[in-house]
């Protein structure tokens, strides 16, 4: 036994200490050298998961059915396994959108729904309440054990858990509601949570060891003689009397998977507090790795302690008190008091901020507002006071709680209906953000479903058990009927309560958010917001911009400064100005993108509903329809991403789109109208049909040259052409296209000389592109040179370097602002009068082949006096890429 | 019906075909191949209508017609333009410039034929 | 490994966890018997689930390609 006043000096001073390291950190992180920027701190948060009830739930009920007390954190385990995608999904929208908390989650994802997020925050308090009161009790039990007072009895004016519980209650205050931060992070209290973590895991090691070796030999010998007795052999295996036994522990373990993630407490750390990404990659196998180390001595110190005091001898839940008290080990058990300590005080902080923010933003303010929208009181101050006052009411509302129901009930049950409780949120939020097709109603149908479920098979049979209720409904249905037993509904005997109500619960929330859902197509606004939660991780540049009206910069400032305080407000103007690049706030245009901007940071003040509700009231919203949403989502994500290079490409690919369809367009009109003209006139002259045919042909020749050709440009373009490379005899090639050409010139009077050195070296290309080259060339030359007259010379020169051929002419030449003209796509020479057959893509064709082969090509020319296209090739090139 | 048409169109083959289906209509045709000299065609002769291509040399078809339009004593010239390109944005900006109707290539010329009578009966 | 490969791992993990961490193959287990003194239940699910957390950190702490 161990003096009350030591106890409680311990405790404060414990707590104290805790407050120290939160306060270290917070004073760390203004100083920009945070502590908690750490996988591993991250990862020890998250051990705010292991409650009072790991110290003592655990152990009572591994006392009376062995391994049961394990799926509670195998689900957890699996859990982590899915983080890497799940948990990041999560992260990635809330950073992005700035949700602050379960609730906003939630009611975001559903198109920001104010009557949503109120109804999360109902059942988040009214499932954490139990919780909460199950860590005074077992922080009252504790004092019991360890110095024989009667904590939790007598006058509530005398009982040390009330003033345990206060103290709790200024902590958390003192620590989560400092300041407003938009994006609620915590940095002390994430400190302080990892600390105790680490704690209660060693303080609960060392009772393990204790057990195990100052008691026993080693956990063989607990074991074995645990074997040795009937009562106890049953505990080392499953005990498997039910036939359900197997959907039992799928359920429980199911339970805590969905526990891990949807507990506000876990909510918080998880997800809001996270500061990096990349961290949840060690919480994968670091956090199951505490979980198991925190689990190791559980069933050796059930099995010791009922060893030690007999079957019935003592209460299993305070083992680890009355284990070491009882051999008269008075300073270990004082360490497990504060290990359990710190494991309830931990659960109790995290969850009275994260839950205080969510009455605050998603409760409270929205009342508010609609009480006193037109006033343009200052509300900077409420926010915070009403997290206070929640802060404080929860933990009295707790040990009301407490005092009141929480003798009759063993501490394992009330914190398995707590986690029944929030895994209603599995189907909304999940479904949130993987299937865009949940809307609004379907989460509502889905809640309110799972919620009253639980209500009855759950709650309210607790609440009976207690003796508040009268009994009868439990055992015969109200009103007598017996399909209705809250704890046999539809006649479904055999199962635990708990697999029970989560079996009915779960499939009436998951049944009816799919139908539901599936009755009516999601509105714009959900379409949007289902858009940016399931496609988060392929959208970049952060949330598009919604608005489209008009707003005032005035009533913006008002508002700002209604909400976030005065000097926030200005600074929050005066950066986006910097930013912006603007000379002062004034000049900022109350556009859009401030709108977004200003609500957004409402949000982390008083939730997003109510910001965007606050907001809409100030700014003449143009109604949009869904296509312009999604036009601007369209826009927002791709625009701004892509920088303008990319932009610019865009352009020219539209151009270029739309010039081949121009130019495959126009001689399929000519086919087009000739084939109907002939057939609508079956009495047309034979001349006149002959003249259209022969034209058809022309087209459709011209048509399947221009298909190829664009073809081919986009294949070389995109980098996708075949290149077959060989060594080349430039004369030899040189000769082969003017000996192919040679018909065309003679018919057009044209007369062509080549001019090449001795001997030349080869050349490693592709034969046939090349000659493609000098055909286009060739070819060019024969339409421009003058009838009869015409001369072509073509000059091959080599040197060290490179080889250079030219194709001269003696036709009209090309005009100087023309001359860079003919190399883009589509452009031809001469008039449309009498423009010889061509597609205009030859040009550039034979240029990106020569550029392909790291040479250039250009045009030399004076009007009048003849053009001269000329190309070189170096003997060596850096290839970028081969498509040989 | 007996009126006059202009033909607007550097594609001498289209203009071939547009030729061919007027005449069969019985209007009395005339053809330019290129902007500039369409716009002056137009002032000279004062068709009853021009089928005007947008992609023309010189001029785009788009500047003939607001050229046309702004001139009042143009005003009874009815313009159907023709054109590849078939985005709303196109059409509209074709009314925008005043074209009395705007018809994408290719088009049927039982369309086309029906549309130039439709045009030239609301005299 | 690319972060694709890395998740699916870990989900064939999850796979496994719940298969091996579960009914019925669990019951394989519930016999009388021990393994260095201790009953081979909880010596089952302590080294299945020790498993599984060290194939987890083997696959989580892998260098990814940045």
């Amino acid at each position: 036994m161990l003096s009350a006043p030591l106890v409680l000096a311990a405790s404060f001073a414990y707590l104290l200490m805790l407050f120290g390291v939160a306060h270290w950190a917070d004073r760390r992180a203004r100083a920009g050298r945070s502590v908690i920027g750490n996988a591993w701190v991250y990862t020890l948060s998250m051990g705010v998961y292991c409650t009072a009830w790991t110290y003592f739930g655990s152990i009572g009920r591994a006392a009376s059915s062995g391994l049961w007390f394990l799926p509670i954190y195998l689900g957890p385990t699996l859990a982590m396994l899915l983080a890497g995608s799940l948990l990041r999904k999560m992260i990635r929208i809330a950073r992005t959108y700035r949700i602050t908390s379960i609730a906003d989650f939630i009611a975001s994802r559903y198109g920001k729904s104010r009557t949503l997020a109120a109804l999360v925050t109902l059942i988040a308090l009214v499932g954490i309440l139990p919780y909460v009161a199950l860590q005074l009790k077992a922080i009252a039990s504790g004092l019991t054990v360890l110095t024989g007072t009667h904590g939790g009895s007598g006058p509530w004016w005398s009982d040390s858990t009330l003033y345990i519980a206060l103290a709790l209650a200024g902590f958390t205050v003192a620590f989560g509601t400092r300041h407003l931060d938009t994006s609620e992070r915590h940095e002390g209290m994430v400190a302080a949570i990892a600390f105790e973590s680490v704690v209660k895991l060693l303080a609960f090691l060392a009772i393990g060891m204790f057990v195990c070796w100052g008691l026993f030999d080693g956990p063989g010998d607990i074991f074995a003689r645990a074997a040795a007795q009937p009562a106890l052999s049953g505990l080392s295996g499953l005990g498997g009397e039910s036939k359900f036994a197997g959907g039992q522990w799928f359920a429980l373990t199911l339970l805590a998977m969905l526990s891990v993630i949807f507990l506000p407490r876990q909510f918080q750390v998880m997800v809001v507090e996270n500061v990096d990404e990349r961290h949840v990659q060690r919480a994968t196998w670091a956090f199951p790795a505490y979980l198991l180390l925190i689990n190791l001595f559980v069933l050796p110190i059930a099995l010791g302690g009922l060893l030690h005091f007999g079957v019935g001898g003592a209460d299993p839940e305070t083992f680890v008190l009355s284990l070491p008290l009882a051999n008269g080990q008075s300073l270990l058990a004082l360490v497990a008091f504060i290990g359990g300590l710190s494991a309830a005080t931990g659960m109790v902080i995290v969850e009275a901020i994260a839950v205080s923010t969510m009455v605050s933003n998603d409760l409270v303010m929205p009342l508010l507002l609609r009480l006193r929208h037109r006033a343009s009181s200052d509300l900077s101050g409420v926010p915070l006071a009403v997290r206070r006052v929640v802060i404080v009411a929860l933990l009295l509302l707790g040990y009301l709680y407490f005092r009141v129901a929480g003798e009759a009930y063993a501490l394992v049950s009330i914190g398995l209906i707590s986690f029944a409780a929030v895994a209603q949120f599995a189907p909304a939020l999940l479904g949130g953000m993987y299937w865009k097709g949940g809307t609004r109603a379907g989460a509502l149908a889905g809640l309110l479903a799972g919620f009253a479920l639980w209500s009855w098979t759950l709650l309210l049979p607790s609440i009976a058990k207690s003796g508040w209720l009268a009994i009868g409904f439990l055992t015969d249905g109200p009103f007598g009927i017996a399909l209705l037993r809250p704890e046999q509904l539809l006649g479904l005997s055999g199962l635990d309560s708990l697999t029970h109500a989560l079996l009915w619960s779960l499939l009436a929330n998951a049944g009816l958010y799919v139908a539901v859902s599936l009755a009516r197509a999601p509105s714009a606004r959900e379409a949007t917001q289902a858009l940016l939660f399931v496609d988060v991780f392929q959208r970049s540049a952060g949330a598009p911009v919604f608005w489209r009206g008009r707003a005032r910069l005035a009533e913006l400032q008002q508002l700002a400064t209604r909400f976030l305080g005065a000097e926030p407000a200005q600074r929050l103007f005066a950066d986006y100005a910097r930013r912006a690049g603007l000379a002062g706030v004034e000049r900022i245009a109350p556009d859009a993108q401030l709108v977004q901007h200003v609500e957004t940071q409402l949000a982390g003040a008083i939730g997003s509903a109510s910001a965007r509700a606050v907001m809409a009231s100030v700014v003449e919203e143009e109604p949009l329809a869904p296509e312009d949403i999604l036009r601007m989502l369209d826009e927002a994500s791709q625009v701004r991403a892509l920088n303008r290079q990319l932009e610019s490409l865009d352009r020219l690919k539209d151009d270029f789109m739309s010039s081949v369809t121009h130019e495959l367009r126009t001689p399929l009109t000519s086919i087009r109208a000739f084939a109907e003209l002939m057939r609508d006139d079956p009495e047309m002259a034979t001349e006149q049909r002959q003249q259209f045919l022969g034209l058809v042909v022309g087209e459709a020749e011209r048509l399947s040259r221009l298909v190829n050709q664009v073809l081919d440009m986009a294949k070389i373009e995109s980098g996708h052409a075949e290149w077959r490379n060989d060594q080349i005899d430039l004369c030899e090639l040189i000769a082969h296209a003017v000996q192919t050409t040679a018909e065309v010139f003679r018919e057009r009077g044209a007369v062509v000389s080549v001019q090449q050195p001795e001997s030349v070296p080869t050349l490693h290309a592709d034969r046939d592109r090349l000659l493609q080259v000098l055909l286009n060339l060739l070819s060019n030359a024969a339409k421009f040179v003058p009838a009869g007259s015409g001369r072509v010379e073509v000059r091959l020169t080599v040197d060290a370097r490179a080889a250079q051929v030219e194709v001269a002419d003696n036709g009209p030449g090309v005009p100087v602002d023309q001359q860079q003209l003919v190399f883009e796509k589509f452009r031809q020479g001469g008039d449309a009068a009498n423009r010889p057959q061509g597609t205009g893509l030859g040009l550039p064709i034979s240029r990106q082949i020569v550029e392909h082969f790291g040479g250039r090509m250009w045009l030399r020319s004076e009007p009048g006096r003849g053009a001269c296209f000329a190309f070189e090739l170096p003997w060596t090139r850096q290839q970028e890429e081969t498509g040989a | 019906m007996n009126k006059r048409v202009l033909i607007a169109d550097d594609e001498p083959n289209i203009v071939i075909s547009l030729e061919f289906l007027m005449k069969r209509e019985g209007h009395a045709v005339s053809v330019a191949r290129d902007g500039p000299s369409a716009l002056e065609a137009i002032r000279g002769t004062r068709p009853d209508l021009v089928l005007l291509d947008v992609m023309m040399p010189g001029m785009s078809g788009f500047e003939v017609c607001q050229a046309v339009r702004a001139d009042e004593a143009l005003a009874g010239v009815k313009i159907l333009m023709l054109s590849a390109k078939g985005r709303d944005t196109d059409i509209a900006k074709g009314s925008a410039m005043g074209a009395d109707a705007y018809m994408t290539k290719p088009f049927s010329t039982k369309e086309l034929a029906e549309k130039v009578r439709e045009l030239l009966s609301a005299a | 490994m690319s972060e694709r490969l890395r998740n699916q791992r870990l989900l064939a993990l999850f796979a496994a966890g719940w298969g091996l961490l579960n009914f019925p193959l669990l019951t394989l287990w519930d016999r009388a018997g021990t393994l260095a003194g201790i009953p081979l239940l909880p010596l089952a699910l302590f080294g299945g689930w020790a498993l599984l957390i060290g194939l987890a950190a083997w696959v989580a702490e892998a260098p990814g390609d940045e």
